[in-house]
């Protein structure tokens, strides 16, 4: 069985400035799976995905993603990792205004600060068709429409081709025919490419697209929502 | 490009009004040293190359200023003028080379010197076409004259009257063009040259009519009045502004030729001896010429560079204060554009930009911005320099 993409265990975060507490016993994503984190809000999903990207850090327990340490690893090689094999996706798409849709999905290679060439171009132009905006390639967010936002936003999670994609709440701005249709692409884009999906969504009618689906609630340590997990 | 100068370069022309700003902002505040630097460089080595060649200057008493700026830069002034007769006993002295100069007269606005062919040999004046003036009338333009003017040998161009509506004053004479000097990057690019009779018909003290006597029985109503040898002739006789070959007999003077007058005597002298004898001589001499002096301009302009350059140093402390509120601004510019930018930060952030970039993106941009504005700031400033007036025709 290969290696899990995800491996947590006795994995507990306090946040700082509050008494919040995620407490998790074990978790497992498995490569090419596809996994739904649901809950009502303030139950640590976005926690939970913030601490896997590394965009939060803790020294309680275990967390191993794509076979780095995110405990004991450094701030530069959680950012690494985030930049080169992991793609994120946001509620809030978060394009950059002065970009065209193309440069848009090109921005974790800016962010490299390696140059864009014909190939890189080609790639992004790839991408842009697979999710049918190739026509907007050239167009800045603000003349896109949302579902065409989030599908850029898509594409750049991609072009690193990522062994994980985290999507906090990617339908969340969409009504639920569009963010019926931008899950679906999500899901077939990274089950086309091999990469594992953790998707945080409050909207159940999604949930029976995912492979799985875990109960955030079991995470909190708030005894409001420390009631056992569903894991199906 | 990489993609961190990528970024900055598409985000400062996305945020054009805010570029714009701190670009302005930033090339005013070099343009001012920069361009006063260059103007005085320039200015500082041009005028006293020029003073370094010019020994002693010799004219009427009063400003030492105005007699070097005029007769160096010929920049107009209003001092007395000096007799020919001086000038002639300081060549009787035999301390050296003296060169007349007339000033005062202009032609199409730039500056007319009356001068002699040692002038040119001094100057290092040579021509680059035709010839330097033979026949009273004959001018030589300087190349910048030239190329203004669009002028070449055998043009003629009517010399500015000196008062237009006083009829007692002599009309424009016409000026024939013989030669234009090859360019030296002095004042001498800007001025028409001639001979000192040329200006001296200018200034109407020579001038060509018709015989008295002839007119007087062709024309008896012009006549005034009549006297054994003497015939006075009314304003109705118009003189000639040609100096044609057939008219030039015509020219003739009423008066003392030594009571004409020039501007200033340039003299290099023989020697230092020489120089002494001279400079003393011309400062004690209060006699038949009127009071006069003699001046090393080279410690003229020494003097006058050193006020110059002391206000250059109070605009300097200006310019100093001026750039430190436009780094405020910039500085002030630049926080708040990150903290307008915040959100595209975390963006970056989220996506797993190293650490360092936001302010590697922010502080490249304005570096960018910086280096645009300098060379903005470096063209108008050579520009600047070369379309500004002569600093001395301020001064």
């Amino acid at each position: 069985m290969p290696s899990p993409i995800i491996h947590a265990q006795a994995l507990s975060f306090r946040h700082p400035e509050g008494d919040f507490c995620l407490r998790v016993p074990s978790l497992q994503v498995q490569p090419n799976e596809s996994v739904a984190l649901t809950g009502p809000s303030g139950c640590g999903k976005t926690t939970l995905l913030s601490l896997i990207a590394g965009s939060l850090q803790t020294n309680e327990g275990q967390l191993e993603v794509l076979g780095q340490d995110q405990i004991s690893a450094t701030e530069p090689q959680r950012r690494a990792l985030r930049l080169d094999r992991i793609g994120m996706v946001f509620q809030e798409f978060r394009l950059l205004d002065y970009l065209c849709a193309r440069d848009n999905v090109l921005l974790p290679l800016l962010l490299a600060n390696k140059s864009i060439d014909d190939r890189a171009r080609h790639k992004a132009d790839e991408l842009l068709t697979a999710v049918g905006i190739s026509h907007v390639a050239l167009r800045r967010p603000a003349a896109l429409s949302q579902g065409e936002r989030q599908r850029v936003a898509i594409c750049r999670a991609l072009l690193m081709d990522p062994a994980l994609v985290l999507a906090d709440e990617p339908t969340g701005s969409l009504d639920s025919k569009r963010g019926a249709e931008v899950l679906d692409l999500l899901l077939a884009v990274c089950n086309e490419r091999g990469a594992s999906l953790v998707l945080v969504t409050h909207d159940k009618s999604l949930l029976p697209r995912c492979d799985r689906v875990i109960d955030a609630n079991a995470f909190s340590a708030d005894p409001e929502f420390n009631r056992p997990g569903s894991i199906r | 490009m990489k993609g961190l100068s990528s970024l900055a370069l598409r985000h400062a022309l996305h945020a054009k009004g805010r570029t714009l700003l701190v670009l302005m902002a930033l090339t005013i505040t070099l343009v001012v040293p920069l361009c006063s630097e260059l103007l005085m460089s320039r200015y500082d080595d041009q005028m006293r190359e020029r003073a370094a060649a010019s020994p002693l200057l010799a004219g009427a008493e009063g400003s030492s200023f105005d007699l070097v700026l005029e007769a160096l830069f010929f920049r107009r002034a209003s001092h007395e003028s000096i007799d020919y007769d001086f000038f002639q006993e300081l060549e009787r002295a035999n301390k050296g080379l003296v060169i007349p100069l007339h000033l005062g007269h202009s032609m199409r606005k730039y500056p007319v010197l009356g001068t002699t062919l040692e002038y040119y040999e001094r100057r290092g004046l040579r021509p680059a076409l035709g010839h330097l003036p033979q026949l009273t009338g004959d001018v030589v333009l300087g190349s910048a004259v030239a190329e203004a003017l669009a002028a070449s040998p055998g043009d003629v161009i009517f010399s500015d009257p000196p008062k237009l509506y006083d009829l007692t004053k002599p009309a424009a004479m016409r000026l024939l063009v013989v030669g234009i000097l090859a360019p030296r990057d002095t004042a001498d690019d800007g001025a028409v040259f001639t001979a000192v009779q040329t200006c001296w018909a200018l200034d109407g003290h020579y001038h060509g009519h018709a015989d008295a006597k002839a007119l007087a029985e062709t024309k008896p109503e012009w006549v005034i009045s009549e006297a054994p040898g003497r015939t006075a002739l009314s304003g109705a006789l118009i003189e000639d502004n040609t100096f044609s070959a057939e008219g030039s007999e015509n020219f003739h003077l009423h008066g003392e030729r030594g009571k004409l007058p020039l501007s200033s005597v340039l003299i290099f002298p023989t020697n230092a001896e020489s120089r002494t004898i001279l400079k003393g001589r011309i400062n004690s001499h209060k006699g038949r010429f009127g009071a006069t002096q003699a001046v090393s301009p080279s410690a003229v302009l020494d003097d006058l560079l050193g006020i110059v350059f002391k206000i250059k140093h109070l605009l300097d402390r200006l310019g100093f204060l001026l750039s430190a509120a436009t780094l405020g601004l910039v500085a002030l510019v630049a926080a708040l554009s990150l903290r307008l930018r915040q959100r595209e930060m975390q963006t970056m952030d989220a996506l797993g930009a190293p650490a360092g970039f936001k302010l590697r993106l922010v502080g490249l941009e304005l570096g960018l911005i910086f280096a645009s504005a300098v060379l903005l700031a470096t063209g108008i400033s050579f520009w600047l320099a070369h379309v500004l007036p002569d600093l001395v025709t301020l001064l």
